[in-house]
Parts: structure tokens; sequence; C-alpha cells
């Protein structure tokens, strides 16, 4: 390795590296954990309590309850010599990772009890999601934490740059490095170069090649798994309710830290299912339902306050842009050259071009998705969800909100956390925008 | 002999409003205290007694507020925000149509904004925090020890409203004990109080899109020195019905009544 070859493959380096632990005896994780694993549960459990709901979930419903299972398989996975790598956002290319053969986790967490305990490492005056994430991780609520040999976290919102600092005095962090305006022609040069040398950082990292072969293979596994999801959005565009926004989220967060190939034939499965139910009425709420899109923060497991709080006043989530849910493998890389440049090029411009997280300058292009979506699954009425803290997403709620309401489309802001203390006001919300939608149908 | 009833349980108080035969004929208020369902009942049965009504005859019941699910009578339940716009548009103001409803309950505040055929467009309610809500004053009065008539009456006196610059209540209260310790006057304290509500509840209403004509109620709205200061805020005058703290009920009472008269026919042309 050239000396330049050398300072690629470290990338940032903590120079005043800190151990600080977070403070927290055992019974405490093991209190904790034990929350997580009653809060899941809970979840799944009201979940259930919608009738016809399809038996094809009940996979994802396990794996959330018990990783146990994914943990030995990684673990068989690390002990060949496999690596697998954490990260955060949606705008790390799988295709990267899958291809330099290593496995990625998404490692965001919805869980408000590691909230506190992270406080002591990051500012109070944080998101709810940063702070969650990074107890969660840190105390091993998750079990699939320690199994990562490496972090990649994108320079996202101010929260996440930081993070990677943070992090970095427990493992080995890169940042990938995103522009701030998409629409400026450098930008897309710069992040093709990102892409460049993140794929060189990986190959080193892994000790294995990327080919042309190996990624034309991963990109086109994507593309499936991009298609099944997209099958399951022209389902719940129909009228019939065969499946809840509440279940689509529960798959989704299975996606965080499944093996790709098991999630995609056990959706193969549910989508087969969803299709006969939608051909026998075999449906969960009545067709007069009043329909939801959810636009806003991210929502992570088993952060559901808000998603139960919908689904439970009897209106269902039809669609949503969340970057946890909908947003998560919707788009495709697009290419007709199968050369390395061509497929360079087109995974970058899958994570940049039709991102609509709130870190770009501007918010238009999520409301033209907002639009389109609004309009493809009929929704009734739009609900904004704002993590409290998440600033980025309440910098862009008024122009949402006036673009909407000039196009009659009702929306309401939710502002909230991940603590339950707040739950009676925001039913209060939520129910009097479903009774305004409902004098308004 | 149809009678129906609306039931508000708000987080102070519990509001009775009783129709009879289509018209409003009583009704009753009493502290909500810890036990919600105890607290609707007893308002009910005052409100009932006042017309010499048995609970028999009560036909069918619409409860709202904050605890409209705490209690264990009552047919179905709707949010107060609808119930406030429906008894508004029922009462109209001496002005106009009403085009938007301020309410400023014990907990909440909320702005409600209405299109030319009275259904909601828009509605906005305050944070968990109390900044902005009845219980702000209220905690304000106590620390001032003024009785509410005479925390309004001075509040109306002063000539140079005070300063309040902390929204939040437990500051806003050491900053009225370091306004007292600096000699200011207890009218333009009180008077700077009122202001700094009016000032987030005008906000608050800017931000949901408020437009005259603007109905003012909720318990609230008995208050004349906040009316002044919003109407100040806002710069224009806004309406403030009788009995303001009833409107919700009143609400809830009109779609009781509503969905009885819809469950006769119904079962007529069966």
């Amino acid at each position: 390795m050239d000396k330049k070859e050398e300072m690629e493959f470290v990338g940032y380096q903590n120079r005043y590296p800190m151990k600080v632990a977070i403070q927290v005896n055992a019974g405490t994780v093991k209190e904790l954990q034990q929350n997580y694993a009653k809060l899941t549960l809970n979840n799944i459990k009201r979940m259930r309590a919608v009738k016809n709901r399809p038996r094809a979930l009940e996979y994802f419903d396990n794996a959330l309850l018990d990783k146990t299972a994914r943990y030995q398989e990684l673990k068989k996975f690390k002990d060949a010599g496999g690596k697998v790598i954490g990260v955060f956002c949606i705008q790390v290319p799988d295709e990267l990772i899958y291809a330099a053969g290593a496995v990625p986790l998404r490692l965001s967490c919805g869980f408000y009890d590691t909230i506190s305990p992270a406080e002591e490492i990051i500012p109070k005056n944080t998101c709810p999601l940063i702070k969650s994430s990074v107890g969660f991780n840190l105390l091993k609520i998750n079990p699939l934490f320690e199994l990562c040999d490496l972090l990649i976290i994108p320079t996202t919102c101010d929260g996440k740059k930081k993070m990677i600092d943070v992090l970095s005095n427990y493992t080995t962090v890169w940042p990938l490095t995103l522009p701030d305006d998409k629409d400026n022609p450098e930008s897309r040069d710069f992040w093709v170069e990102q892409i460049k040398m993140l794929k060189s950082k990986l190959e080193k990292f892994t000790s294995h090649s990327i080919t042309k072969d190996g990624l034309k293979n991963q990109i086109q596994r994507m593309h499936k798994r991009t298609s099944l999801v997209r099958k399951i959005f022209d389902i719940r565009k129909d009228k019939k309710i065969v499946i809840t926004g509440r279940d689509f989220y529960t798959v989704m967060q299975v996606a965080f830290f499944d093996d790709i190939d098991r999630w995609m034939s056990r959706v193969e499965v549910l989508v087969q299912e969803l299709i006969n139910n939608q051909k026998s009425n075999i449906t969960m709420m009545p067709d007069s339902t009043p329909r939801i899109h959810i636009t806003g923060s991210s929502l992570v497991w088993p952060n559901m306050k808000l998603l139960h709080i919908i689904e439970e006043l009897n209106a269902v989530i039809v669609s949503d842009d969340v970057c946890s849910i909908g947003q998560y493998y919707y788009n495709p890389a697009e290419l007709d050259d199968w050369s390395m440049k061509a497929m360079l090029d087109a995974i970058a411009d899958k994570y940049l071009l039709p991102a609509i997280c709130p870190i770009f300058v501007h918010s238009d292009d999520r409301i033209d998705r907002v639009l389109e979506l609004v309009e493809q699954f009929k929704a009734d009425g739009v609900i904004y969800h704002i993590l409290r803290l998440c600033q980025v997403f309440d910098y862009e709620f008024s122009k949402v909100y006036r673009v909407l309401e000039k196009k009659n489309i009702p929306i309401l802001k939710a502002e909230t956390e991940y603590s339950e203390e707040d739950a009676g006001q925001i039913k209060t919300r939520v129910e009097a925008f479903i009774e305004m939608i409902e004098a308004k149908k | 002999m149809a009678v129906v009833a609306g039931v508000d349980i708000g987080s102070t108080t519990a509001k009775v409003v009783i129709i009879k035969d289509g018209k409003p004929v009583s009704s009753a208020i009493a502290l909500t205290g810890a036990d919600c369902n105890a607290a609707a009942e007893s308002v009910l049965n005052k409100a009932l007694a006042q017309i010499g009504a048995s609970r028999d005859e009560l036909k069918y019941v619409v409860s709202t507020g904050y605890g409209r699910r705490a209690i264990d009578f009552g047919n179905e339940s709707i949010t107060e925000i609808s119930a406030n716009a429906k008894g508004a548009i029922y009462l109209g103001s001496a002005k106009g149509q009403v085009k938007s409803i301020i309410d400023v309950g014990g907990q909440d505040t909320k702005a409600i904004i209405l299109d030319d055929n009275g259904r909601i467009t828009n509605f906005i309610m305050n944070d968990k925090c109390a900044a902005g809500t009845g219980r702000f004053l209220e905690v304000i009065a106590r620390v001032l020890q003024e009785p509410m008539d005479n925390f309004v009456k001075l509040s109306i006196e002063s000539k140079e409203p005070a300063t309040i610059n902390s929204t939040c209540t437990v500051f806003a209260e050491s900053e009225v004990v370091s306004l007292i310790a600096k000699k200011v006057s207890r009218q333009d304290i009180i008077a700077g109080i009122h202001k700094s509500v009016a000032k987030r509840i005008a906000d608050m209403g800017r931000a949901a899109g408020i437009k005259p004509i603007v109905f003012f109620d909720g318990g609230g709205a008995r208050n004349l020195a906040l009316k002044l200061a919003i109407e100040k805020e806002l710069g224009f005058e806004i309406f403030v019905p009788q009995n303001p703290q009833l409107i919700v009920a009143l609400g809830a009472a009109i779609i009781a009544h509503e969905k009885y008269s819809k469950s006769l026919t119904a079962s007529e042309t069966k």
C-alpha cells in the first residue's frame, strides 16, 4: 500500500479517544432488556388484535421477538471470516457491502428506556432517535451490535454527524459524506467519488474485491427486493385493506437485521397471501376506513405510539415516505450498461437523486413525493410526524403544510417523542383529525 | 319527548348540557376532581333534576373532553374539537358567521379554523406544557394571592403591562416574584401575565390560520382581561358567547340530538 491508499483505508481517526462507559449496572441492563422484550410483545399483541391479519406476518413477529437465531447465524458467518457492518440512515449502499462479502445491519432504535442512559455521553437536546440508538447499541440491548466490525454513518443531520465522533470512542466508524445541495451538478460528482472511495475502502477492509459480476449480482438482488416492496405498495393502493400500516412497518423493521434472502422469500409468501385475501375479500378493515399517509421523522422499532394511535382509532395507514418504512427499499439503481463505472454511477444516483431526507437544503422533492403518494393511494389526510428535536423535519413542516392546504389535503402535525406521556394528547389530536376527515367525506 | 345530553369532562371541570325536543334546556358544571365518572354522573343528575327528568328519560348521551372515555355511560364519544365547532356554529355570533374558534381550557388551548360550511379545516392545540392555558393564569393568581375576579379587575386597570419573558409556568412564577421585589405594581404584573398568555394564544391562532369572526370560548373566555389582551394581540375584536364554558358540552348535546333523531327516523322507516 502506498501512503495515499493507507490514508483512504484508515478514514476518520479519532486522535483523542476517550473511553467513557455509560454508567449502568448489570441489573439495569437486564431490566432494559426485559422492558424491550415486553414492549415488543405488546406491539405485536396490539397488531394481532385486528381480524384477518395475514398469517405470513408471524415470521416477522417472531424475528422481532427473538433475535437469538439471527445472532447465532451471524456469529457463524463471522467465525468463517465474514464481516458485519452496522449502518445508520438509508444512504449506505447495501450493494457495495454485500458485493464485498459483508452483511449490513441497520442500527437505529426507537426504544424510550435507552434514552436517559445515553444522555451521559450525548447532549440532552438531541433527538430521541440518536440518544436511543446510542444507548440501545452501547448497552447491548441490541444483541447484534457486538457483532459489528465497523460502522458506516452517513453525514445526514447534525446529530448523526456528531454521533460518528462519539461512537468512534468505542469502535471503528466511517463517515460517508453526503452533499447538502443535491441539485448542484458538482454534488453528484462529489457523491460518485464518495461511493468509489467507499468501494475501495470496503474491499480493503474485507479483503474481498468487488468484481463486476459480483456487483451486478447484488444490484439485481436489490432490484428484486425493491420490486417485492413495490408489490406491497400496489396491494395497499386498493380499497380492500388486507394489510395495515403497522404490519407493513413490522415487515420493514425486520429488514433492518434479517438475512436478506430469507426476508425476501418471506415477503414473497406474504405478497401471495395478500393477493389471495384481496381476491377472496378477506379484509382487515372496512373499505370506508379513513386512509392516512404518513410523512416526517423516522419511526423505528419498538416506537409504535403514533402508529397504534392512528390505527386503533379505526383509520388505516395506506402509505408513507418515511425512511425507516416505505422509503427504505423503494428506489432501484437504474442502469442498462453493466460496466463498473455505470454501476457505481447508478448506485450513487440511487442513494442521492430520489432521496427526500430533510438534510438537503430544500423539501421540494419530498413535497412531490407526498403529493404523488396521496393521489395514488387515495389518502384522505396526511399526518406529519416530527420527533421532538428533529429540527430538519420541523423546518420543512410549514412549506409542506402550505402546499397541501392549497390542494385541500388535510394535514396534521404530530410532534412527539418516544415516551408515552403525551399519548393522550396525541390521541385527541389524531381523533379530531379523523373526525375532520370523515366530516369532509 | 326526547331528552339527550352532552357531557364534557375537562381537566378542571365537568359540564353537561341537556337538550329536550331539540332545544337546550338545562346545564350544570362541577369540578372534575379525581373521579371523572363520579363527576360526570353528578353533573348529569343535577342538570336532569333542573327539568324534572329522570335518567330513564335520557335517550342518548355523547361524551367529550379529555375524560370522554373514562366514563362508563354514554352512547358514543367525540373529541372536544369537533364538539366545540358544533356548539359554536349552532350559537353563531352577533356579528356574523363564525370562521375560527379560540378555546382556552384548564389544560389545553386550541385554535380551530372553519370553512364557510362550518366544517373544520384545521386546528392546533398547545404543547403538553401549561403555558398559554387557564392553568397558567391560575398558578400566577395563586402566587399573588388574588381571587380570580380581582385578578381580572387589576389587569384591566393597568396602564403599562410589565414584560414577562418566561413562557414556562414554573419560570414565570419566579419572574413574577422578582417583579414584586422590584416594586412593579400588581396591576402591571397581572396585566403582563395576561399579555404573555394572549401573545401565545394569538401566535397559535395565526399559525392555524385564524380569521374573523373569532368565537372565544372555554373557561378562559370568562376572563375579560384575557379577551381584551387577545384582541390587542390579534388586532381585531373577538366574540364571547354567554356561558363560554358550556359550548363544548352544548356541541356534544347537539350531536346527541342529531344522532338520536336519525336513529328514530331509521327505526320508523324499518
